[in-house]
């Protein structure tokens, strides 16, 4: 057995000694960066063979559609003939000048503005809370965890019936008791859009607070213990310790909100079809109605095309926001 | 080649080689074999309400057997089967894609067939282009304005007027009394008032409905504008909260089933629930906007069967055969009894008590009219007129920009 090692360790340092020699003339030098360049192609080969499904799964789904969308937008593709014709900028005029489809990138851009701004507001000082210690703790974050777990489009249809404008409608009945008359909810423009962004920060809540109780869970304790035999206060802690240590996890969650809130559809179309008028109308919603729903194929992949551009210029910007802040807190 | 390597090619090739056949098997999938003819049909209705009909088909005819499909996003479904050549033998033609089946090609010419021959005029005009018809429909459908007896007895009234004036004064009078006169679905079921008023105004006119369409520069914002003038005028009395904008078609049902409401629009998809609720209920017809014009409804022939413009040979005669079939007795008894007003001449469907009016004035004489059947592009049409419809009862935009609004989307989307 023994034999059998060693003569296992001299075969692998005879081959380093053969493989890997020190470089020391110029051939030597050659030899070696070659040798080096072989093993990292070598390397790079298992690498790609690793990737490949997902290399494969990303140009089918993503990169594929992507170059579609870019030619179709060019078009005056209908979805029922193939033979389609060149039509230049057209369809990216008309999205310029389409009202409707301005009006659903205003309310677009106000939702994830918004939902980012109260749920990041909301789920720290609760993700605080649910880190103490408290009798049903457990209880408490498995409940707020809860509300993100039905699909939105099931969230709008039960909302639907709660924030109905007619008397019967759950808030009014409630309004009803203390004598006050019902209100519109989701028949006034403001309160409809009122409505979708409140449902949105309720069902998001839980889960962005358990984000941020992991992060939170993370914090080393003797910071806390350090600060208060230095006489921080509760505040003075949250602000100096609990706020720069939870910077990694308000640029995530803040990515998936704003990512998330600009490709928004499903609440807002189960909760107010997008009305009263176009008041909660989406860019999601314009694309999917026009392209597919309408048989715009060129129209909608145009607004699909600058939509993704937009998307992009403003996650990197907030990336780019987020890393700099980082950096000051490191 | 080491053996492992061996082993995967191979086993690449069996895998191919599988492939290939199982492919080449859909291939064949709806050719003829052993003497038997296979028909594709994909239904706008699903496999439990369709069971019956292949079955019975299949019974009377040996020698087909129909390959069903159908799906919940129909016309998207079957919009990409057609651009990928996989077109069913015979489907459904409706509202949504008529337009484009028609011009694109997609369906055949059924004008002359003997199957067409006891088709009702208003059914045929639904899928008609440059009188040609291109499907076969055997039903229709008519909205009309349910109420609650009960509550019109109160203010001593038993049934609804047949002018919009009359029913402006009714809403009046319920309303003094404490009762909500008049609820409708501004949230998703717009336009069937005006829908109805402007039928009747074509009508007086004596305009050619299948031409509508074919106009280059199309206007239906401003077509329908006296129609919407005069149903405006429940709001602009106040008679009904603009609170509709937010109300669905369920919530009417709510309202209505609970009695809080003495009348709203609907139709027979829903005499279920008005006759579970044990609410004294009644359907009658829209009221005619002006005194000397028909009554007219809200409505629309059902969707059509067609045959696909691809198929010939043994599988056309199939198809023929099937629809043939479907306009038979046994098929239209069981349409009938399945809940559908069939149109078909020579036959009487049995409707409820309630419906049987507007069965025989509206959905059997074809005085119904749906705005979204007679323009191009349909779809555009119908979301437009809906969030402008949510503006103008808003108070928020007034009629001439309503009317500008929609008729700039149709332009648009031309």
């Amino acid at each position: 057995m023994m034999t059998h090692v060693m003569s296992a360790v001299t075969r692998i340092k005879g081959r380093s000694e053969t493989s890997d020699p020190t470089p020391g003339t110029v051939d030597e030098k050659s030899l070696y960066k070659k040798r080096k360049r072989r093993q990292g192609l070598r390397d790079d080969l298992t690498s790609f063979w690793f990737l490949l499904p997902i290399l494969a799964v990303f140009v089918i789904l993503f990169a594929v559609p992507l170059v579609q969308t870019l030619i179709y937008s060019f078009t005056d593709f209908n979805g029922y003939s193939m033979n389609m014709h060149y039509v230049g900028w057209v369809n990216y005029q008309k999205v310029f000048t389409d009202s409707s489809t301005l009006q659903g990138l205003i309310f677009t851009v106000i939702y994830a503005v918004l939902q980012t701004i109260f749920i990041t507001v909301i789920a720290i000082p609760l993700a605080v809370t649910l880190n103490g210690k408290f009798f049903g703790r457990n209880f408490a974050r498995s409940m707020f965890f809860f509300f993100s777990v039905p699909s939105m489009a099931i969230l709008g249809l039960v909302w639907r019936y709660i924030f109905s404008p007619m008397k019967t409608g759950l808030v009014n009945s409630f309004l009803g008791l203390f004598g006050i008359d019902s209100l519109p909810w989701l028949s006034n423009s403001h309160l409809a859009q009122g409505c979708v962004i409140f449902v949105a920060v309720w069902a998001q809540i839980g889960w962005h607070a358990t984000l941020y109780l992991a992060f939170l869970q993370s914090i080393p304790h003797d910071l806390y213990e350090q600060a208060t035999v230095d006489g921080a206060s509760k505040r003075q802690q949250f602000v100096h310790i609990t706020l720069p240590q939870l910077v990694p996890g308000i640029v995530t969650s803040t990515f998936l909100l704003m990512n998330g809130g600009l490709k928004v559809y499903d609440l807002p179309f189960t909760l107010t079809k997008g009305g009263p008028g176009y008041s909660t109308y989406t860019v999601t919603q314009s694309i999917i109605q026009q392209g597919i729903g309408q048989s715009q194929y060129g129209v909608g992949s145009a607004l699909a095309v600058l939509f993704t551009l937009a998307t992009a210029v403003v996650v990197f910007a907030q990336m780019g926001v987020a890393n700099s802040i980082s950096r000051r807190f490191q | 080649m080491s053996i492992g390597k061996a082993a995967k090619a191979a086993l690449a090739i069996i895998a191919s080689g599988a492939m290939v056949a199982s492919m080449a098997a859909c291939g064949n999938s709806d050719s003829a074999s052993g003497g038997k003819v296979t028909l594709t049909y994909f239904s706008w209705n699903n496999e439990e309400a369709s069971k019956a009909y292949v079955n019975e088909f299949e019974k009377e005819n040996p020698d087909i057997t129909i390959d069903f499909g159908s799906s919940t996003s129909y016309v998207q479904t079957l919009q990409t089967r057609l651009v990928g050549n996989q077109a069913p033998d015979v489907f459904i033609i409706t509202s949504e894609n008529k337009a484009d089946l028609i011009s694109n090609g997609y369906v055949k010419d059924l004008t002359n067939e003997s199957f067409m021959k006891n088709i009702s005029d208003a059914n045929k005009e639904f899928v008609s282009k440059d009188n040609k018809v291109y499907g076969m429909s055997t039903s229709s459908w008519a909205s009309g304005i349910v109420y609650n007896k009960d509550l019109l007895k109160k203010v001593g009234v038993d049934s609804v007027p047949t002018t919009w004036d009359g029913f402006l004064a009714l809403c009046k009078k319920l309303k003094a009394a404490g009762i909500t006169p008049y609820l409708e679905a501004n949230a998703d079921d717009t336009r069937r008032i005006q829908d109805a008023f402007y039928g009747g105004i074509l009508a007086k006119k004596g305009t050619d409905l299948t031409k509508l369409s074919e106009a280059k520069t199309q206007t239906p914002g401003t077509d329908e504008k006296t129609a919407y003038k005069a149903w405006m005028k429940l709001y602009d009395q106040g008679l009904v909260t603009r609170d509709t904008v937010g109300m669905t078609g369920d919530d009417l049902k709510t309202q209505f089933t609970g009695g809080q409401v003495a009348m709203i629009t609907d139709g027979a998809w829903d005499f279920s629930t008005f006759k579970e609720s044990g609410v004294n209920w009644g359907f009658s017809q829209i009221p005619a906007m002006e005194e000397g014009m028909e009554q007219y409804s809200q409505g629309s022939p059902s969707p059509a069967w067609a045959i696909s413009s691809k198929i010939s040979g043994a599988k056309l005669k199939a198809a023929e055969k099937f629809l043939t079939f479907m306009q038979s007795k046994w098929s239209l008894k069981e349409q009938s009894d399945g809940g559908d007003a069939v149109t078909v001449k020579g036959f009487n469907s049995n409707v409820v008590d309630q419906y049987k009016n507007v069965y025989e004035k509206n959905v059997k004489t074809g005085k119904y009219f749906l705005l979204t059947n007679f323009y191009s592009k349909p779809s555009v049409l119908s979301t437009a007129t809906q969030s402008e419809t949510q503006q103008l009862v808003q108070g928020s935009i007034t009629l001439d920009q309503f009317a500008t609004n929609v008729d700039k989307k149709i332009a648009e989307a031309q």
